[in-house]
């Protein structure tokens, strides 16, 4: 997470160009050993901009000595024979040299298990989690998840089955040989081929006697990969080359058995070669390279491309807009018009609150001349009782309060609602919020964070809870092997587990849930070693517990308050931010790692860092976010950002969450829709559990609280969600029986102001006079035939299933 | 309701999943909805599509003796073989219960799977393995952790008509027919009421009071004021829901989509041959919405819990089953539809070979068996077999995945398509198993 940007060239603009620019080719020499090595070459030019673009495919690549070296039409050399001679790379007029030595061509050093044939399993797939590598294997033959496990894996290939695998006399009639070459039937179908580099290697492994790697042999350090940051334009083309560090100081080129993967398939694609193809988006992406547990990325910025009318960014001290601004400027692409005032009080209603603003809060915001009115406004929405019940609401549902039990668990579930809710309505710092959950003990009565263990029961789902709800990590995958995109080894999870070990559960008070005490010392195992975890937060040192008497989770809650914690800060400020904007830094928001970077780690490391200087004050942060200028861009598109799904270049409309779609049609019509042992007029945001059945937010998604991922929660449209709001009894009902149409019929209003008021209530502007002229016509046909009640139900209907309702835009 | 592949780490099979790449990753990387429903119709189907396939999937929840029905074991010994004679079919030399007898007339138009085990005995796991394709992640688990093999038709397949939803389930919402982390819009479309008299499609009759005229009404008018702009929205939920709010009109004004649920619309004569009963009426109306272009269907028929007194219990549940599957496969014969339609029938486990003192049989994942029909697959044959005492299969073992596999090959579903579940983790459509190669 820590990694920043290099300085970004300006491409529209500042031109550098001295002629034509000599191209640069990456290594500028090479170095060979023994014959199954191979290189690739990276060749940049400047185009008349100055920009840096590959031009490795559209360059040739000749040898002085074909004895010795050969160079492919991509970019790949290959020895041929001990010696020394020169690649001569031409790029249309622009020639230079490579160096390269070859060694050891006939007498190659010996082949190593670890170094050299597991990344082989893992590059043809032998080893992924859908054939051998997956927990019970594939057709009797297991291995190590992507190779996690040398010592596995080399006791299944070498003395499982009596050593059928493995046939010496004949290294490459093996079945290990036999079965991805397809030469005998093999599930997997073919994935080697016969004497290709790969097979060579296997084989003369096996030659040499099939044995695992002594203990001092050369160990992964890293691996790297070039370019690590390049400016691509759409529909372009990057090669990367991948190179691994061993502890014995060598470095070899393994470009061709790395794995690599872009983290936003919907800017970029790469191939098992390295080679880069960008679409037509535009933004920030992470290639991945992966090789042998050791990962890294290479960033790719898209920009648009295009000329574009100048633009200036809003004027503004925000610190959100210091960084969007920046970044759009650098991608070409202006940004959007800020919306409407009435579009921005519905907006930061909605998202501020859960519910639309009344008529006469748009009204007075409309009126408002002052320059700090949208900040005067943000503090105001903060200071509502509906803010701490909607954030209230999104807590609850990540922390997965439920009623375990049925109606028993609702004392604790509701206790645990109502010190959520209290605790952001005061405004309690963020660290001390979570700090009070993860470390919580004693009865719920009188520390009601202590239901949070009631649902998170198990050592695991604490675990995992913790790590994704908190500092999200996701550690789900390290439980049973070395995570497949992380650092994290199952070390670190049972380590991490270990913190959680002590917790001891009694019958408490409240029957449901169980009082939490300290138990006496003990760790939690490491199933894969047998060996205790001593407790061991995330990337950082054991801790080392001297008082047998402390609850091991308090030092844990100490490391995560810590303001140098690399996790803690930036998860939850991330998730504020994807509330708001629709779209995290990074994501999914609860999956931050070094694999999956943000997509301005800059402006993500500068809202954290301000975050934890206002010592963790949640509103701070959303105060911080919905003034930007940022936040307030129209999400009509200009001609250029239309497809801009990731840069804030203008607002991304989002349906509304289930609860607040309910109350929203609840406010419009007038009506309460009741629910069971809640006091009327509760509504849906309040509920303080998930014990409450309706038909309505089942359909709209609502989550059902069982996993700690804010995905739970869907937004997808269906089927039953259109009927049931075009054409339901109950929504037909509060349309008929609701305050809103009797009121309007009641004060005998004209219909310009029966219309106006609907407009206002239900999409918190006015009508259009298009929009007013169609209303009155349907209201004056309607009004002749004595129909007027049903006249205003569907203007109503009408409104309420309008998307604009439905979406927060 | 993620999905993304990798199109790199290679499958097991060989098959090239690059061009599911670019598809789906809502959320996840930032492809939406409206690429969904644009690619939908490529991702996760095999070359060979099978375009206009669709299951009727009849679920025997509380999991029916195979012995007392497709599996009788008439020389075992009395405590085993149970209270009911095996008889002839018209298929030379297989046997079924004495219970079936119209199944007995059509066997040549089903096969039997005799030779299904698997490893959980609780009701909640198993139901889980058989809906699914996986085995429970836990114990006593209420709602789905994998999707529904109707939710994976329904995302991967979509419908094939207008008007009528994808995946739909019958009588009413089964256990373990939901979509978990594919989202709730692939949940089964579920209807309310009693299938022998009213069973009826939630918000599909207009509301009290609204007739379809003032409905028409509102439509123009609703026409004329939804007129935000779509452009300010890329990711696919506007237009998305439009597609469904055009649906939804369909399905309540179009009289043939509305027909598709109407079982009134069916000679009785032909309803009283599926029997005027729920699996009966449900199986109709299977047929009926399979017809209008449904993919997927699960008819739940629950109630065979037998612990006790099988020989009454059965008499009296049996008959319903026998006439409702025997009606839905020789019309789905009479009608051509017998190579586009599959129908399975299973339960989530066998039951006890050895009768117990209440003349009952308790739950035994250890053998069961499964009845397929039509879909293209061969038909008249019984694959796999259970020894003398209907113990364990000795022939031919194969799991609740094999089934479901051959499933995903008659609907050309490719179960190496990879999702993303609620964790991060790529998730395949099925893991395990393969299609049952005697039947294909």
């Amino acid at each position: 997470m820590r990694q920043t940007l290099a300085p970004l060239i300006v491409l529209s603009g500042i031109l550098a160009s001295t002629g034509s620019a000599a191209i640069v080719v990456e290594p500028a020499r090479l170095e060979l050993v023994g014959c199954d090595a191979h290189a690739q070459l990276i060749v940049t030019a400047k185009d008349e901009s100055g920009a840096e673009i590959d031009v490795t495919d559209r360059s040739s690549f000749r040898s002085n000595d074909p004895r010795v070296a050969v160079g492919d039409t991509s970019g790949r050399i290959e020895p041929r024979g001990d010696g020394s001679t020169q690649i001569v790379i031409r790029y249309q007029k622009e020639i230079t040299r490579v160096n390269v030595s070859v060694r050891r061509f006939v007498d190659p050093p010996r082949v190593l298990f670890t170094r050299d044939v597991e990344p082989i399993f893992t590059k043809i797939g032998c080893n992924s989690g859908v054939c051998h590598g997956k927990a019970s294997g594939q057709n009797g033959f297991r291995l190590s998840l992507l190779g996690y496990d040398s010592a596995f894996d080399h006791e299944s290939i070498v003395h499982e089955t009596r050593g059928r695998r493995i046939f010496p006399a004949a290294p490459e009639r093996s079945l290990l040989l036999m079965k991805p070459t397809a030469r005998v039937p093999h599930g997997g179908g073919r994935r080697l081929e016969v004497d290709s580099a790969e097979f060579r290697v296997i084989a003369r492994w096996i030659r040499q006697g099939a044995v695992l790697d002594r203990a001092d042999s050369p160990a992964l350090v890293n691996i790297d990969i070039y370019p690590k940051y390049r400016i691509v334009s759409r529909n372009g083309v990057q090669r990367v080359r991948a190179t691994a560090r061993y502890s014995d100081g060598t470095t070899v080129d393994v470009t061709r058995l790395a794995q690599f993967q872009s983290n936003a398939p919907d800017l970029d694609e790469v191939d098992d070669r390295g080679t880069i193809k960008t679409f037509d988006g535009v933004g920030f992406a992470a290639i991945m390279a992966r090789f042998g547990g050791a990962t890294t990325v290479a960033r790719i910025g898209v920009p648009l491309g295009e000329s574009t009318p100048d633009w200036t960014p809003p004027e503004s001290d925000n610190l959100v807009d210091r960084y969007v601004f920046k970044r759009l400027k650098e991608l070409g692409v202006p940004p959007s018009e800020a919306c409407v005032d009435a579009e921005f009080a519905r907006r930061s209603s909605f998202d501020i609150k859960g519910v639309a603003p009344s008529p006469e809060e748009v009204v007075a915001y409309e009126n408002d001349r002052s320059l700090d009115k949208r900040s005067r406004r943000i503090d105001a929405l903060l200071e509502t009782p509906e803010y701490a019940d909607h954030f209230a609401l999104f807590w609850s549902s990540i922390l997965r309060n439920k009623r375990t039990l049925g109606i028993a668990s609702e004392e604790g579930s509701f206790a645990f609602h109502g010190w959520i809710r209290q605790s952001i309505a005061a405004n309690v710092p963020y660290d001390r919020f979570v700090a009070s959950i993860v470390a919580a003990r004693g009865e719920a009565a009188s520390n009601p964070p202590v239901v949070w263990y009631r649902q998170v029961r198990t050592l695991e789902e604490q675990t995992d809870d913790t790590a994704q709800l908190f500092l999200g990590v996701r550690m789900q995958c390290a439980r049973c092997h070395h995570h497949p995109f992380e650092k994290w080894t199952q070390d670190d999870y049972y380590g991490f587990a270990s913190f959680f070990q002590r917790i001891g559960r009694k019958p408490g008070e409240d029957p449901a849930t169980p009082c939490l005490y300290t138990e006496p010392f003990s760790l939690a195992t490491n199933p894969a070693t047998g060996r205790p975890a001593p407790p061991k937060p995330l990337g950082a040192a054991e801790i080392k517990e001297t008082d047998p008497r402390r609850d091991p989770r308090d030092a844990l809650v100490a490391w995560m308050r810590d303001p140098s914690n690399p996790y803690f800060a930036k998860s939850v400020v991330n998730r504020y931010w994807k509330r708001f904007f629709g779209r995290g830094l990074v994501e999914p928001e609860d999956d931050m790692r070094d694999t999956n970077p943000p997509s301005d780690p800059d402006l993500l490391n500068a809202l954290a860092a301000d975050f934890i200087a206002s010592g963790y004050d949640l509103k701070h942060l959303i105060r911080t976010i919905a003034t930007s200028e940022a936040y307030r861009r129209s999400s009509l598109p200009n001609a250029y950002n239309k497809r801009d799904r990731r840069n804030y270049s203008r607002f991304y409309p989002r349906r509304l969450a289930a609860e607040a779609l309910l109350d929203a049609i609840d406010r419009a019509t007038g009506s309460a829709e009741p629910f069971r042992g809640v006091p009327p007029n509760t509504g849906a945001i309040r509920l303080p559990d998930d014990g409450f059945a309706s038909y309505f937010l089942e359909i709209f998604g609502r989550p059902k609280r069982e996993s700690v991922c804010e995905c739970e929660r869907s937004f997808e449209p269906s089927l039953s969600q259109t009927l049931h709001l075009l054409n339901s009894p109950s929504v037909q009902k509060k349309i008929a029986t609701g305050s809103r149409v009797g009121s309007l019929l009641a004060a005998g209003r004209d219909d310009a102001s029966i219309v106006d008021e609907l407009y206002r209530v239900c999409l918190s502007r006015g009508p259009t006079a298009r929009e007013r002229s169609v209303c009155l016509k349907h209201l004056a046909e309607k009004r002749s035939a004595g129909k007027l009640r049903e006249a205003i139900e569907d203007l109503l209907w009408s409104l309420i299933n309008c998307k604009e309702f439905l979406f927060i835009y | 309701m993620i999905e993304v592949l990798s199109g790199r780490y290679g499958t097991c099979d060989g098959v090239s999943r690059r061009s599911f790449v670019r598809v789906g990753c809502l959320g996840i990387a930032g492809l939406n909805l409206a690429d969904l429903f644009r690619t939908r119709a490529r991702a996760g189907q095999t070359k060979s599509t099978r375009d206009g396939s669709a299951v009727i999937q009849i679920f025997l929840g509380g999991g029916p003796s195979h012995i007392d029905t497709f599996d009788p074991k008439p020389s075992a010994p009395t405590e085993f073989r149970g209270a009911f004679r095996a008889i002839g079919t018209d298929v030379p030399g297989v046997i079924v219960s004495e219970l079936f007898p119209r199944l007995a007339k059509n066997l040549d138009k089903v096969s039997i799977v005799r030779s299904l085990r698997h490893t959980t005995a609780d009701h909640g796991s198993g139901s889980h393995w058989v809906m699914t394709g996986y085995p429970a992640p836990q114990a006593l688990l209420r709602t789905n952790a994998r999707p529904s093999t109707g939710s994976i038709a329904a995302k991967l397949r979509g419908g094939l008509g207008s008007g009528v939803p994808p995946y739909v389930a019958l009588p009413n919402d089964p256990s373990f027919a939901n979509a978990a982390y594919l989202g709730p819009a692939y949940n089964p479309f579920t209807l309310t009421g009693d299938p022998t008299k009213t069973l009826r499609v939630r918000d599909l009759d207009p509301a009290p009071g609204i007739t379809l005229e003032r409905l028409d009404d509102r439509r123009r008018l609703l026409h004329e004021l939804d007129s935000i702009d779509r452009s300010r929205d890329d990711s696919g939920m506007m237009e998305g829901l439009d597609e469904f709010y055009a649906q939804a009109y369909q399905l309540i004004t179009d009289p043939k989509a509305r027909r598709a649920f109407d079982l009134s619309a069916e000679p009785a004569k032909v309803r009283e041959r599926y029997g005027m009963t729920s699996v009966g009426q449900s199986c109709l109306l299977a047929r009926r919405l399979i017809e209008a272009g449904t993919t997927f269907v699960t008819v739940a028929d629950g109630g065979w819990d037998h612990h006790d007194n099988i020989p009454k219990r059965c008499r009296i549940q049996a008959p319903m089953l026998d006439s409702a599957l025997s009606a839905l496969v020789s019309d789905l014969s009479d009608r051509g539809l017998s190579n586009r339609v599959l129908v399975v029938v299973w339960g989530e486990f066998g039951r006890t070979p050895r009768v117990n003192r209440s003349a009952g049989r308790d739950h035994w994942p250890g053998a069961m068996s499964a009845i397929l029909a039509g879909g293209g697959l061969k038909t008249g044959i019984v694959v796999g077999s259970t020894g003398s005492k209907g113990e364990f299969p000795v022939e031919r073992p194969l799991g609740p995945e094999d089934v479901i596999q051959t499933m995903y090959h008659v609907l050309g579903i490719d179960p190496n398509h990879e999702f993303i579940d609620d964790s991060g983790r790529p998730t395949r459509v099925l893991n395990q198993g393969a299609p049952i190669p005697e039947l294909i």
